[in-house]
């Protein structure tokens, strides 16, 4: 399925029909399911989902994390023209840290805990480059400074316990942009920190990526959050894309089912809703025992609108609809016009 | 409107840290009171006094005719068919061995209540009123998804048809599309049997959903209370603005548009008492508006919430 | 860190007194408890009325216990002279008593016997170290390799098989075993490192070996238990997300995390050997603390059991105290928390 979104020639990014396997006792989990999306040079691209879509998992595929475990990654990952799923380790280690980094979720785990934020920063940048120690530390500096540390001369030699929840992720950010890479994987970055800081570091990756041009592929849970920061949107529900679209596009003109479901569930700080939010009922559906048809079809109030049940028989392709707008639905374009409900 | 719940001056220490610093508020009967703020700043602390799992330092709790902030428990038994609380995380508010219909059946066992139509009834009454089947009566809590078991913790809560129900977090553990579920299930519960909630949360969109008035905590104190529309539309306290502005909205056509005050660092943690205002080193009021005169007011003088009836604020120099 | 560092050693003194109050308690009661003769445990022989009056009285035993207590530790300080009721001894600072059967002040003998306990304490601890922490992250990194079922299976064998047994098949082989392994046959004897450092060192890989099985083992478990929880942190992810090649994960940031636990128990594990090996002492007949205790023990020489026990228990505190400072130095959180 190669000319579904954007032409390929254009992105830094392109993943193709990306399937990600877990085997457990109970059967395989398939996290990840057929995803296919671009990303293109100096964009940042949010991945939304809920817990059990597979958003995060994505992420850690395409910087090889889960090679170190049992999971079965196929599909095409190509970042700059290479394969990232087929190169050898050695070459993925060469692209880690210094053209694809990562910020996770909670910064206090995942610095080290015995080593100064300092160090850490500058030995991410060490591996890449050879400079010496003064110089690592230099630049380190520079980029703590840059984050917003205040003082980071003198905080480059204090440990991560010492700083507070947001100064911690700043650092997060630092260690990643240090090399700047040309995509940042930024794994729910202000799901563990308050809405106040959330906005600090929002608009800090916003205004890094204007810096140093890095793509940003922001994985979230937040509808709000994509919609402050990012330019493009990829819906994911149940390891697969069901929606990509230009953000302005996705807001105003959702064309899948589940984008109606998630927009509607959200109670909204700047206007009032009526009085009932409109959930989608239901749970999603287990990874071990997929539906045949649509993954979503269960819990989706529009399948009867489509002719012959095909929805529970016939898995949707993802289609691309105009103005780089893609959707994974047997709807027809006219129906989803229609049968779109009023959000806001 | 009576006020079923009056809480007044209420303070806790842990060890020489003050979590909640002199807090002041009134639910009445049949209305949602929010309060909200970001971590550290006591509202969850103030859940648990309020409904005595904690027990205050100082203050008063006036519930539905009773001071109980010294009440002994035995005293608060009675009182607490009226006085119930939902916990955030429900698979850790719930015992896992018990089954589901152990768990709703024991508020009846505990007060000694003999539902008419006998308790297997009313539990399965209760467990199709929030929306679980009543044939899942014998599962254990690990069997449910994480929204069931919000329900079944909702449920626990509703069995003896409560006054008041404090929600700590209710929702924040759930993915949206099941949190809109709760959410929706909560105020269905509430217009039926007249409920009373004291709604805590730091998710400031869920909050206006559901409240009528709304109390905004910083570091121990309340620093804005106004009902819902007023302090949604025209918060005066600067706290209050950057929380709103900083909350993202699903729509980027307003990103743009929208006034946004951004805070700098990250909200302190509790301490001990300080001199004058303890919002003043992140307020940007205190940073770019005022004069030195008014700068020097805020540093040493410790703003009151006032008393306005259209909405209270602390501050010395709010917004109109 | 000085107030962290202050803290502990107050701590440490603490328990040093407490732990001096007790053993002296200890040594008091028993031969009340017993209805022995106390002149006979103090002298370690047999004697005359007289001659008990005699020991009594120099012993002070009529005194009060505070005062007798206090006599015993300014004896430690300042030296003091002691009787077993036919000669005068003067016991010379620092004094921890007398053993009138050897004829020789009980600190003398254990300052005789320490430096054995030490070389075979922190010669097979060093060994330990070097195989018990590299089997254990080995098998960590290769989990359910060929290697990690193996060290699985030798560790297993390590900690269940007694020292005694190890031991005693050890000495038979190396000394009357086969030709080819009879590389003791004049016995495994004991030289002072000071006459004869290759003797020493030939005498003491026996016991070390000894030693260090059974640890390794333990020390193996405990090194890939806590490194496997280790690679699935947060932190050892976010170290491959930077690039860094597998020796600098698992050795700078995966190793790092599992130092201190390792380091605490080692701590603990020495201060205890250093008190006596007892078994491995006894069975290669090496003139250590061990024997020296078993020794007084069978012959009734109360000052020397005494001695040791102080002497033991204040090795424990140090080691307690050295494993604190070196966690503070360790762990950054410790630092900083008070």
């Amino acid at each position: 399925m190669p000319a579904e979104t954007t032409l390929p020639g254009d992105s830094l990014l392109s993943v193709r029909d990306l399937r990600v396997q877990f085997p457990t006792d109970d059967g395989i989990v398939r996290s990840v399911d057929g995803l296919s999306f671009d990303v293109a040079p100096g964009e940042i691209v949010g991945v939304v989902g809920e817990s059990g879509s597979g958003k995060s998992v994505t992420g850690q595929a395409i910087l090889g994390l889960l090679r170190r475990t049992r999971a079965r990654v196929t599909g095409e990952i190509r970042f700059d023209g290479r394969d990232l799923v087929a190169a050898p380790e050695a070459e993925l280690r060469r692209l880690r840290g210094a053209e694809l980094a990562m910020v996770f979720q909670d910064p206090l785990s995942a610095l080290h805990p015995y080593y100064t934020v300092g160090s850490q920063v500058s030995e991410a940048y060490r591996v890449h480059n050879r400079v010496s120690k003064r110089a690592a530390r230099e630049r380190a500096t520079q980029m703590l400074d840059r984050v917003g540390i205040p003082e980071p001369h003198r905080r480059y030699d204090a440990y991560p316990h010492e700083f507070s929840g947001g100064m911690r992720q700043r650092v997060m950010i630092a260690m990643a942009l240090v090399c700047t890479p040309r995509l940042l994987i930024a794994d729910e970055p202000t799901t563990a920190l308050d809405v106040t800081v959330q906005a600090q570091i929002l608009e800090l990756l916003k205004d890094l990526r204007d810096e140093f041009g890095s793509a940003v592929l922001l994985v979230t849970h937040d509808l709000g959050v994509v919609a402050e920061t990012c330019d493009s949107v990829v819906v994911m529900y149940a390891g697969q894309c069901v929606e990509q679209a230009g953000v302005e596009d996705l807001f105003a003109r959702p064309q899948a089912p589940y984008t109606w479901g998630l927009l509607g569930s959200m109670p909204r700080v700047d206007q009032d809703r009526r009085d009932r939010l409109a959930p989608i009922g239901g749970q999603p559906p287990s990874l071990l025992a997929m539906p045949p048809g649509c993954a979503f079809e269960p819990r989706c109030g529009y399948h009867e609108e489509v002719p012959d049940g095909r929805c529970r028989t016939e898995r949707p392709a993802l289609v691309h609809s105009g103005d780089g707008h893609s959707v994974r639905c047997h709807l027809t374009t006219g129906q989803r016009l229609t049968l779109r409900p009023v959000t806001s | 409107m009576t006020d079923l719940l009056s809480v007044s001056d209420l303070r806790k220490d842990f060890g020489g840290v003050r979590a909640v610093d002199g807090v002041s508020f009134t639910v009445r009967a049949g209305e949602t009171l929010g309060l909200v703020g970001e971590s550290g700043c006591g509202k969850s602390t103030t859940a648990r006094l309020v409904t005595r799992l904690l027990e205050p330092t100082s203050g008063t709790v006036r519930f539905d005719g009773h001071e109980i902030s010294r009440y002994s428990e035995r005293r608060l038994r009675p009182l607490r068919r009226d006085l119930q609380i939902v916990f955030q995380d429900p698979i850790a508010s719930l015992n896992p061995r018990h089954t589901a219909g152990t768990i709703l059946a024991a508020p009846f066992k505990i007060q000694g209540v003999r539902p008419p139509g006998g308790q297997r009834a009313a539990v399965a009454d209760l467990m199709a009123r929030v929306g679980l089947n009543p044939e899942h009566y014998n599962r254990y809590p690990h069997e449910f998804s994480g929204g069931q078991r919000q329900r079944l913790g909702i449920a626990r809560a509703l069995a003896l048809r409560p006054k008041l129900v404090v929600c700590d977090e209710p929702v924040s553990a759930l993915d949206a599309s099941v949190q809109a579920q709760v959410v929706n299930l909560l105020a269905d519960l509430r217009d039926e049997y007249g409920l009373s909630y004291l709604f805590v949360a730091h998710d400031m969109a869920v909050v206006r959903h559901l409240s009528d008035r709304v109390a905004v905590m910083y570091l121990g104190r309340i620093v804005e209370l106004a009902d819902r529309d007023t302090l949604y539309a025209a918060p005066r306290h600067p706290y209050t603005k950057a929380l709103l502005s900083a909350v993202p909205v699903p729509d980027p056509a307003l990103r743009e548009r929208r006034e946004r005050v951004l805070l700098r660092g990250d909200p302190p943690a509790p301490g001990q008492a300080a001199v004058g205002c303890r919002f003043r080193s992140r307020c940007p009021r205190y940073r770019d508006d005022l004069d030195d005169t008014q700068r020097d007011r805020c540093a040493t003088e410790d703003p009151q919430l006032s008393d306005d009836p259209s909405g209270a604020v602390a501050c010395h120099f709010p917004s109109p | 860190m000085l107030r962290y560092l202050l803290g502990r050693i107050a701590g440490a003194l603490t328990v040093v007194v407490v732990v001096s109050v007790v053993t002296f308690a200890i040594f008091q009661l028993a031969p009340r408890l017993t209805g022995a003769n106390m002149a006979f445990y103090y002298t370690g022989k047999a004697t005359s009325e007289a001659q008990a009056a005699a020991v009594a009285q120099k012993f002070g035993f009529d005194k009060p216990l505070p005062e007798q207590y206090w006599t015993f530790m300014s004896g430690i300080v300042a030296g003091r002279d002691l009787s077993d009721g036919v000669t005068e001894v003067e016991c010379p600072a620092p004094c921890l008593g007398y053993s009138f059967r050897q004829n020789r002040p009980v600190l003398e003998m254990i300052g005789e016997a320490f430096p054995v306990t030490l070389g075979l304490t922190l010669g097979a601890a060093v060994l330990w170290l070097l195989f018990g922490v590299a089997a254990g992250v080995l098998s960590a990194v290769r989990r359910g390799s060929v290697f990690d079922r193996l060290a699985t299976v030798v560790s297993l064998i390590g900690v269940s098989v007694p020292e005694f047994f190890t031991g005693m098949l050890l000495i038979y082989l190396l000394t009357s075993g086969p030709a080819w392994l009879r590389l003791y046959p004049d016995g495994i004897n004991y030289v002072p490192l000071t006459e004869d450092p290759v003797g020493w060192f030939a005498a003491m890989v026996p016991p070390w070996i000894c030693l260090a099985l059974l640890f390794a083992a333990l020390y193996a478990r405990l090194t890939r238990a806590t490194m496997l929880e280790t690679m699935n942190e947060d932190y050892v992810r976010t170290a491959w997300a930077k690039g860094l090649p597998p020796r600098t994960v698992v050795g700078r940031h995966g190793l790092r995390a599992v130092l201190p636990p390792i380091v605490t128990l080692v701590g603990l594990d020495v201060g205890a050997l250093l008190g006596g090996v007892v078994l491995i002492e006894t069975l290669f007949s090496f003139p250590g603390l061990g024997r020296l205790a078993y020794r007084a023990i069978t012959s009734q020489d109360l000052p020397v059991i005494m001695g040791v026990t102080i002497v033991g228990a204040l090795l424990i505190v140090f080691a307690n105290l050295v494993v604190d400072l070196l966690y503070g130095v360790l762990d950054p959180r410790v630092r900083n928390a008070r």
